[in-house]
């Protein structure tokens, strides 16, 4: 097993200095194995799925360019997932003015899903969307992409200290928020 | 905490939930060449958002180091390597050599300048600078070879050049006009020649992960006592963020005799890290690869890298 991984581990090596060096196949390979866990952390930014496309096409551009310079291919997830992050962060900041959640219609709707599930759901998109942008790529990055604090620490530049203490606060924001909501919907 | 534990949980399960609406078909190869596409494409205006700016050092950097070619009149410590032949024409191979300047090499002078005009374009990468004592130092990358550039090269301004350029009247020249001197009228130079750029300072840096290294100085301490002493003689000692890199560095200012004199008591003690990709000098002080000393060359101007540093 231990011979496995540290194969894979190698190959997946093998596969960042490929692409790094100009190898289309092998940026492919990487399109095919990252691409959703960017498109997914990039939607819990953007909330719009033509966003999302049009953050992660640009993230991949930009990984192109930069690839050369990851110094650990072990961290080219984290890497991706965080550029597909800021792009978001970006396109999320320039539309949030214009943007406004009315979850009354669909409430009411009778060919709505499942009420538990959608009620989530709605519940999750008011609730992200009262959050700034930069807060929903903490929250992504954490939740999403399951990256620890030093590694979004890393990613974003902060500290990990200062990424754990702005975590909290946000996460005591959405506790009370969603349980205020969960109140006043029974 | 078992009920923020519990919360984060949910948390984490509503937004995956969430996130199964992102769209997340893709055609890797299309994709592949449309990025490859777009960074051809790329403006240098694009490239510097704030976000962008931290990575894009980093890049510099890379292609600092990867890129420290000494000119035909200056040979490396290290091993000489001819230049692959470029997909192009022109201009032609150059010797390329690994490590610093030999100690017979004459550094830049003086060992600061005065920027009075500067242009820098990824790609194909360029970055000039002209100086107000008339130095003109270039660099460019080798047509048809990513990430491989001719190092940097000087050539002196007269005064009337420099003035030329600092008025405005004249532009600094774009990648493809580089190696000739016709963007300049004759008397604005004082000596066109292209010749290797040896830099009088170096930023020594240390890199480490903010997180799970021990603090800077601690790390230092793994040098010896005469490496200690050359990197207390630095002009000056300032922490700046990783630039690419995984972690933020401290770095020390160094000229070139110093540089030189820690390099040679590094080598005997610490392995160089990725000699692949042609770093001038990087030293790996740790077995996790999490901390290195890293050797960049300055320009007058105190910067290693186009986009800054230093």
């Amino acid at each position: 097993v231990t011979n496995t991984v540290a194969h894979e581990a190698l190959a997946a090596d093998s596969v960042v200095r490929s692409a790094a060096a100009g190898d289309e196949v092998a940026f492919a390979r990487l399109v095919a194995e990252h691409h959703a866990s960017m498109a997914r952390v990039a939607f819990v930014i953007c909330g719009d799925r033509e966003a999302t496309r049009d953050a992660v096409q640009t993230a991949w551009a930009i990984a192109w360019r930069r690839i050369g310079s990851l110094r650990d291919p072990s961290r080219i997830r984290p890497w991706l997932v965080a550029i597909a992050a800021n792009e978001a962060r970006k396109l999320a900041g320039r539309a949030r003015h214009g943007q406004v959640v009315d979850i009354s219609d669909a409430v009411g709707r009778a060919d709505a899903p499942d009420p538990a599930t959608f009620l989530d759901n709605v519940d999750l998109e008011l609730v992200l969307r009262r959050l700034q942008p930069d807060e929903r790529r903490l929250l992504a990055l954490r939740y999403e992409a399951g990256l620890d604090s030093s590694e979004i620490a890393l990613q974003l530049g902060i500290t990990a200290s200062g990424v754990r203490s702005r975590l909290a606060r946000i996460i005591e924001r959405l506790r009370l928020d969603l349980r205020s909501q969960e109140g006043a919907a029974r | 905490m078992n009920a923020r534990k519990t919360f984060e949980a949910q948390l984490a399960d509503l937004i995956a939930g969430y996130a199964d609406a992102a769209p997340i078909d893709v055609d890797p190869l299309a994709t592949a060449r449309f990025a490859r596409a777009a960074a051809s494409r790329r403006k240098v205006a694009d490239w510097f958002t704030w976000v962008d700016r931290t990575l894009a050092v980093g890049l510099g950097i890379v292609l600092l180091m990867v890129t420290f070619i000494a000119g035909a009149t200056v040979g490396g410590r290290g091993d000489a390597e001819p230049t692959p032949q470029a997909s192009n024409s022109s201009p032609a191979p150059v010797p390329r050599f690994s490590g610093l300047p030999p100690a017979e090499a004459v550094p830049s002078s003086p060992m600061m300048g005065v920027l009075v005009a500067s242009s820098f374009h990824i790609h194909p990468y360029f970055a000039v600078f002209a100086y107000e004592d008339g130095r003109l130092i270039s660099s460019r990358d080798v047509p048809g070879l990513r990430w491989t550039t001719m190092g940097w090269r000087e050539q002196h301004l007269s005064p009337e050049g420099v003035e030329l350029l600092r008025a405005g009247a004249v532009a600094l020249p774009d990648w493809d006009e580089l190696d000739a001197t016709s963007w300049l009228p004759s008397n604005g130079w004082d000596d066109a020649h292209l010749s290797a750029y040896v830099p009088a300072r170096y930023a020594v840096c240390v890199f480490y992960d903010a997180d799970n290294s021990p603090p800077p100085v601690a790390i230092l301490d793994r040098l010896s006592v005469e490496a200690r002493a050359l990197l207390d003689n630095a002009l000056r000692v300032y922490d700046t963020p990783g630039g690419g890199r995984p972690g933020p560095m401290r770095c020390h200012d160094l000229t070139l005799r110093d540089a030189q004199a820690l390099d040679e008591i590094l080598a005997e003690t610490f392995a160089t890290s990725l000699p692949a990709v042609g770093l001038a000098v990087d030293y790996r002080l740790d077995d996790r690869g999490n901390e290195f000393l890293t050797f960049l060359p300055l320009l007058p101007h105190g910067v290693w890298s186009p986009e800054g540093g230093g």
